[in-house]
C-alpha cells in the first residue's frame, strides 16, 4: 500500500485451512512500527487466527510472515517470542501453580541467560540474573497496579486482575510486537478503560507496537491509530478509525446485507 | 531472595538428621533398610523434578536405575574396569539412554512418554532377563565389589549409610537450586501451560528434554550406590512395579516438593518393615494405607505437613488481613 511506511510486520498471501473451512483466504496485512493496530471483524472472521500465525502457535499453509524484515515464516513460537514477537490470549493463560510475582518473572525468561550450572551451583551470574529478573518484574506488576499482589498465588486473583496479570508477563518479555487477543473481553466498563489507557501507556513509554483483536468497538475506535476489517477469512478493509465507521462494506459485514437476510 | 537461606538450612538440618539417626536405631539390619530408602529417595527426588515441576510422567525410571546398576556391576566385574570409571559410565549410560528416548517423545503433546518410557522399561527388565551370558539372567548377578574411594573401602553399613546420605542430600540440594531459578520457572511454566511458555519464550522440548535426561541420570547415581552396596543384582529390582512404585512415592510424598519426593520415598520403603509382622494380611494394609492417605491428604504428605503448619497460626493470617 503506502510505500513510505515503515511496517514492523507484514503478512502476505497467508491461507490457512482447517479441514473443509478456510480460516484465512489470502490476507495481507501489515502493521506499522510504533502504532496501535486493531484487527476487527465479526466472529469467525479469522482475527485468532490470524494472531496465532504471526505468533506461529499456527502454521500457514501459504504465505509469509515477515518481522522487522525477516521472514519468520517457518520460526517455532518461542523463537517469535525472542526475536519480539508475544501475545495475550482471549481465554487467559497464566501459570496457575504460581504467584503472581513468579508469573511475570517467568516472562522475564529470555532477559535472563544464567546457564543450568549457573543456577545448580548458584553462582554470581546466578544471582545477578535473579535480581535483575526481579527487579523487572517488579517494575512491570508495578506498571499493571498489582504490586500489592505479587505474592498471591495466581489462581486467587479476580478475574480482571489476572487479565493484567497476562499483560504485565507479556510486556516483561520486552516484546517489540505485541499482540493482544480480545483483552477486553470479561471486563466492565471501568476496567475496560483503565485497559485502554494501558494499551496507550505501552505504545507511548515502551515503544511497543500493539495489534489488538477485540470486539468493544469504544476501546477500538478510542485508542487505534489503524483498523484491519476482516471477514471471511479476507481483509475487506484497512484504515483510519473514522474512515472504517462510514465504510458501507463494513457496516454490511457487521449488520448483514439486504439481500442475504 | 527466594528463602535460599532456609533452603541451605534445611538441607543442614536434613544432613544432620540423617547423621543421627544411626545412633537411634544401632542396628545393622534397620541401617540397611535406611540405606535402601535413601537411594530410592535420591531417585524419586530426580522423578519428581519430571513429574511434579515439568508435569511429564514417566512410568520407566526403575529401568535407569536398573540400566546404570547392571553398567556399572558388569564393567567393572567382568571387565575389570576401575570402579570410578565402571560407575561414571553406568550413569552415563542411564543419561544417554534417557536422551535418545526423550528427543523424538517429547516434541509430542500429551502422554507419549508416559507410553514411551511403559514400554521401554518392559524392554529393559526382558534384557536383564534375557541376555544370560552378560547379566546372568533371572537369578542374578554377584561378586560384584564394594565401593572404594581413593583407597577408602566402604566396607561397614554404617559407612555406606552416611555416603548415600551425604549424596542424597546433595542431589536434594542441587534440586532445589535448580527450582528455584529461571529454569525451574521454566519446568513448572510447561506443567501449566505449554503455549504460554513458548509465547515466554521457553523452548518447550529443550527443556523436556533436560529435565528427563536429569531425572535419568538422578536414577543412575542411585543405581550405582545400589549395586556396589549389596554387591548382587537380579532384574526383579528394576521391573515394571518399582517404577510404579517410585511413581507413588513421588504422588503420595507430595507433587512439586523436593521434600515430598524424600518423605515418600522413605514412608513406602520403610513401611514394608513395620508391616511385616501382619503377614498374611501385610499387602492388603498396605494398599488400605495408600488409599486413606491419597483420600485425606490429596496435596501428599509434605502438603498436609504444610497445611498443618499454616492451620497451627492462623491468627497470623487473620490480623494481616484486617490491617
Amino acid at each position: 500500500m503506502q510505500q513510505a511506511r515503515n511496517d514492523i510486520l507484514s503478512c502476505r498471501g497467508l491461507v490457512v485451512n482447517f479441514g473443509g473451512v478456510q480460516a484465512l483466504r489470502s490476507v495481507d496485512f501489515a502493521v506499522e512500527t510504533g502504532s496501535i493496530t486493531a484487527l476487527i471483524g465479526p466472529n469467525g472472521a479469522g482475527k485468532t487466527t490470524l494472531l496465532n500465525v504471526v505468533s506461529g502457535l499456527v502454521n500457514a499453509d501459504q504465505g509469509t510472515v515477515k518481522f522487522r524484515e525477516q521472514d519468520i515464516t517457518s520460526l517455532p513460537p518461542h523463537k517469535r517470542a525472542v526475536s519480539g514477537v508475544v501475545r495475550t490470549f482471549q481465554n487467559l493463560e497464566i501459570f496457575y501453580n504460581m504467584s503472581v510475582l513468579e508469573n511475570v518473572m517467568t516472562g522475564c525468561h529470555r532477559r535472563i541467560r544464567y546457564s543450568v550450572v549457573d543456577s545448580l551451583l548458584k553462582t554470581p551470574r546466578y544471582w545477578g540474573g535473579e535480581k535483575r529478573c526481579y527487579r523487572y518484574a517488579e517494575r512491570e506488576l508495578e506498571f499493571v497496579n498489582l504490586m500489592d499482589k505479587k505474592d498471591t498465588p495466581a489462581t486467587e486473583l479476580p478475574f480482571g486482575s489476572q487479565r493484567l496479570l497476562e499483560l504485565a508477563r507479556a510486556v516483561a518479555s520486552e516484546p517489540t510486537l505485541l499482540l493482544l487477543d480480545e483483552p477486553a473481553a470479561g471486563l466492565n466498563i471501568r476496567e475496560t478503560g483503565n485497559l485502554g489507557k494501558l494499551i496507550r501507556r505501552i505504545r507511548d513509554e515502551r515503544g511497543i507496537t500493539v495489534v489488538l483483536v477485540e470486539h468493544d468497538m469504544d476501546l477500538v475506535m478510542r485508542i487505534s491509530d489503524s483498523v484491519t476489517v476482516l471477514n471471511f477469512g479476507e481483509v475487506i478493509a484497512q484504515d483510519v478509525p473514522l474512515e472504517i465507521q462510514k465504510n458501507p462494506q463494513v457496516i454490511a459485514a457487521y449488520l448483514g446485507e439486504d439481500e442475504d437476510t | 531472595m527466594y528463602g535460599f537461606k532456609r533452603d541451605m538450612l534445611a538441607v543442614l538440618g536434613f544432613t544432620f538428621f540423617l547423621l543421627i539417626i544411626p545412633r537411634i536405631l544401632g542396628n545393622d539390619y534397620y541401617i540397611n533398610t535406611l540405606t535402601l530408602s535413601l537411594t530410592h529417595a535420591i531417585i524419586a527426588v530426580g522423578l519428581n523434578l519430571l513429574m511434579g515441576y515439568a508435569g511429564q510422567v514417566s512410568l520407566g525410571h526403575a529401568a535407569f536405575y536398573g540400566l546404570a546398576a547392571y553398567t556399572s556391576a558388569i564393567l567393572t566385574t567382568t571387565y575389570s574396569v576401575p570402579l570410578p570409571l565402571g560407575m561414571m559410565s553406568g550413569i552415563l549410560v542411564s543419561g544417554v539412554v534417557a536422551l535418545l528416548i526423550g528427543i523424538p517423545t517429547l516434541k509430542l503433546k500429551g502422554h507419549y512418554l508416559a507410553m514411551a518410557t511403559l514400554g521401554f522399561g518392559v524392554i529393559v527388565y526382558i534384557f536383564f532377563n534375557e541376555t544370560i551370558e552378560l547379566t546372568g539372567g533371572p537369578s542374578g548377578f554377584g561378586g560384584i565389589s564394594r565401593l572404594q574411594v581413593m583407597g577408602y573401602r566402604f566396607a561397614s553399613d554404617i559407612s555406606y549409610y552416611y555416603l548415600v546420605a551425604f549424596v542424597l542430600a546433595g542431589v536434594v540440594l542441587l534440586s532445589l537450586n535448580l527450582i528455584h531459578s529461571r529454569i525451574g520457572r521454566a519446568l513448572r511454566a510447561i506443567h501449566t501451560s505449554e503455549t504460554a511458555s513458548q509465547i515466554s519464550g521457553i523452548d518447550i522440548a529443550k527443556y523436556k528434554v533436560f529435565v528427563f535426561v536429569l531425572s535419568a541420570l538422578f536414577a543412575g547415581v542411585a543405581g550405582v550406590l545400589y549395586v556396589h552396596n549389596i554387591a548382587f543384582v537380579a532384574p526383579g529390582s528394576f521391573g515394571f512395579n518399582f517404577s510404579i512404585e517410585l511413581v507413588t512415592m513421588v504422588v503420595l510424598g507430595g507433587m512439586a516438593n523436593v521434600w515430598g519426593a524424600v518423605i515418600g520415598a522413605c514412608f513406602l520403603s520403610i513401611l514394608p518393615e513395620f508391616l511385616r509382622v501382619f503377614e498374611n494380611i501385610e499387602i492388603v494394609l498396605y494398599g488400605a494405607i495408600l488409599i486413606v492417605f491419597t483420600i485425606f491428604l490429596p496435596e501428599g504428605i509434605a502438603g498436609g505437613i504444610t497445611k498443618l503448619f499454616l492451620m497451627m497460626k492462623p491468627k497470623r493470617s487473620d490480623a494481616a488481613g484486617k490491617e
